[in-house]
């Protein structure tokens, strides 16, 4: 065992998530998620998330240090989101991360959650191997709060946004298209369930910006509003011609137009930057036909595809205590005391200073 | 010793004795800058002080604007955590109650606090408890300006060293603690999540 014991702090979203990271090896990931307040909603409420993470922080920081058997006084540093993300609730996490840094001295780093979603591919399980270094990479990282291409060279310091998305995120798009089809949130899941016996081509919806005019501006860029719009208006000439949706065969050609869009861009950054490496990251990764499809395809362009266990995709204080980290062993300062939440932090700073 | 936080109002942070003398204080009155400020405050208040001889961490619940509020509860929370002592809540108004008194106003009296949407946060005191601290009369209320209580009216910023005083006079007078709640007395806005960009 070596490396830095560092504890990281998210709390950019949804799901409040306390992790214990020695070097590359997570000793604790423990996570208290408000969805289920979210659920009847159909979405994500931001005052909800802030209200829901004051609640959970406590119990699950003592949750991380008992699962990880170490004291705060063992710790070298702390490392705590401080964005991009909602930012209301970023703030529980930030104050938080700062209390304990006050009470024990330790460093602390408020750091970028995109950063750290690739750091998560850092990581290995207590005891197993290391695994080897996967840069440069380009990284699709998707979420309900996130859509975006980075091509990654260095995890501190070469990160480069290539493309995100330009209005719902994809994991939104599921959200909402489940509501417009009486499905259950999160739609990630109610839409599989649905999409199971579907016929994933019985309906052409558009794939955003795809269209040959796109590609000067938006080559790497996402759009999923006009599918969500396309799914609507299908539903509704249906209704209107008095006929019921197919939500097996709606949900599945919806499905495959997310994911079609997200894999084609990925591997069209891989090619444009010459990267043989794609590493996918972010909620969204749970769900089966992205995975499939991106194996399938990255493999016929002799691209490696690098997915991290689940419990490092979605949003998690592993990765984030991975990033903080790689910060000490890098020997990078800490965050001056001052720093606040951004919720538009750009990629290129992987922690704020 | 006591850590004291209150961030329902400004971000203020203090350090008390046992006896509620206020030892340090520090606080910022950029009212958007909550989680910024709290960092270099509570350093500034904590240095040179030897950890072990802390015995609580009071902390303000309000009521005050939410989202800074959060950010002093959630701090407090955590130092008090890894200081390994106590959380001390106390009602943010109480200060407020405190201050007018010492500051020679009688009760009773009604503590009130910007609610924004044109509405004020209302406590009112009519007595002194066990501590011989001003005892609200029922809990905060919610609502329009022009419709709070007609008393004699207390306002201002919260000041966390008389937060810390209400905690240690309270815990020597044997009295219960706050409930630890943030005092929202507003159920959450549902609004939906916009879609974020990260630009550049
Ligand atoms: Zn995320």
């Amino acid at each position: 065992m070596s490396g830095p014991l560092v504890l990281g702090v998210e709390t950019s979203c949804d799901e409040t998530g306390v992790g214990v990271v020695r070097g590359r090896e997570v000793l604790a990931n423990a996570i208290a998620s408000s969805m289920d307040e979210q659920a009847r909603y159909g979405g994500v409420v931001p005052e909800i998330a802030a209200r829901a993470h004051l609640e959970a922080v406590g119990p699950t920081l003592r949750a991380a240090l008992a699962e990880a058997g170490v004291g705060l006084g063992d710790l070298d540093a702390i490392a705590v989101t401080a964005g991009p993300g909602l930012a209301g609730a970023l703030m529980v996490g930030v104050g938080a991360a700062k209390g304990l840094a006050a009470a024990t001295g330790l460093p602390l780093f408020g750091v970028n959650h995109l950063v750290g979603h690739v750091a998560a591919d850092t990581l290995h399980a207590r005891g197993a191997e290391p695994r080897p270094d996967g840069l440069p990479t380009v990284a699709l990282l998707v979420s309900g709060g996130h859509t975006s291409l980075l091509l990654v060279r260095d995890l501190l310091d070469d990160v480069e946004q290539l493309g995100e998305t330009l209005d719902d995120a994809a994991g939104e798009a599921f959200d909402k298209t489940a509501r417009l089809l009486g499905l259950a949130y999160p739609g990630g899941p109610s839409i599989d369930r649905a999409a199971a016996d579907g016929d994933p081509s019985a309906v052409r919806f558009p794939r955003g910006l795809s269209a040959p005019k796109d590609r000067a501006a938006h080559r790497f860029d996402f759009s999923f509003s006009g599918l969500k719009t396309a799914v609507a208006r299908h539903v509704e000439q249906a209704r209107a011609r008095g006929e019921q949706p197919a939500t097996s065969d709606v949900a599945a050609s919806f499905r495959e137009a997310v994911v079609d869009v997200l894999v084609t861009k990925a591997l069209d950054a891989c090619d444009a930057t010459g990267t043989p490496r794609l590493l996918l990251g972010g909620g969204v990764v749970a769900n089966r036909r992205l995975r499939e499809v991106a194996a399938a395809r990255a493999a016929a362009a002799g691209v490696a595809l690098r997915i991290p266990p689940l419990d490092l995709c979605t949003d998690n204080g592993a990765m984030i205590a991975g990033l903080g980290a790689r910060l000490v062993e890098a020997g990078a300062a800490p965050s001056p005391a001052g720093f606040g939440v951004d919720s538009t932090l750009p990629v290129a700073l992987a922690a704020m200073r | 010793m006591l850590l004291a936080v209150d961030t329902s109002g400004a971000t203020s942070v203090a350090l008390v004795d046992d006896a509620g003398a206020t030892l340090a204080a520090a606080s910022s009155d950029d009212p958007r800058a909550h989680a910024e400020s709290i960092g270099p405050l509570l350093l500034q208040v904590l240095e040179g002080v030897d950890r072990s001889e802390l015995t609580g961490v009071a902390v303000g619940v309000g009521p005050g604007p939410y989202t800074g509020l959060r950010v002093g509860m959630a701090a407090a929370r955590a130092a008090a955590f890894a200081l390994g002592v106590p959380e001390l809540p106390v009602l943010s108004h109480d200060a407020l109650a405190l201050a007018a008194v010492e500051d020679g106003a009688t009760l009773p009296l009604v503590v009130l606090t910007d609610a924004k949407r044109r509405e004020r946060f209302a406590t009112v005191y009519r007595a002194l408890d066990a501590a011989g601290l001003p005892q609200r009369d029922g809990e905060p209320q919610v609502g329009p300006a022009d419709r709070v209580p007609r008393l004699p009216a207390a306002e201002g910023a919260v000041d966390a060293a008389l937060v810390g005083r209400i905690a240690a006079l309270r815990r020597t007078a044997g009295l219960p603690l706050e409930r630890p709640d943030a005092r929202y007395l507003r159920s959450p806005d549902v609004t939906l999540s916009t879609p974020k960009r990260v630009l550049g």
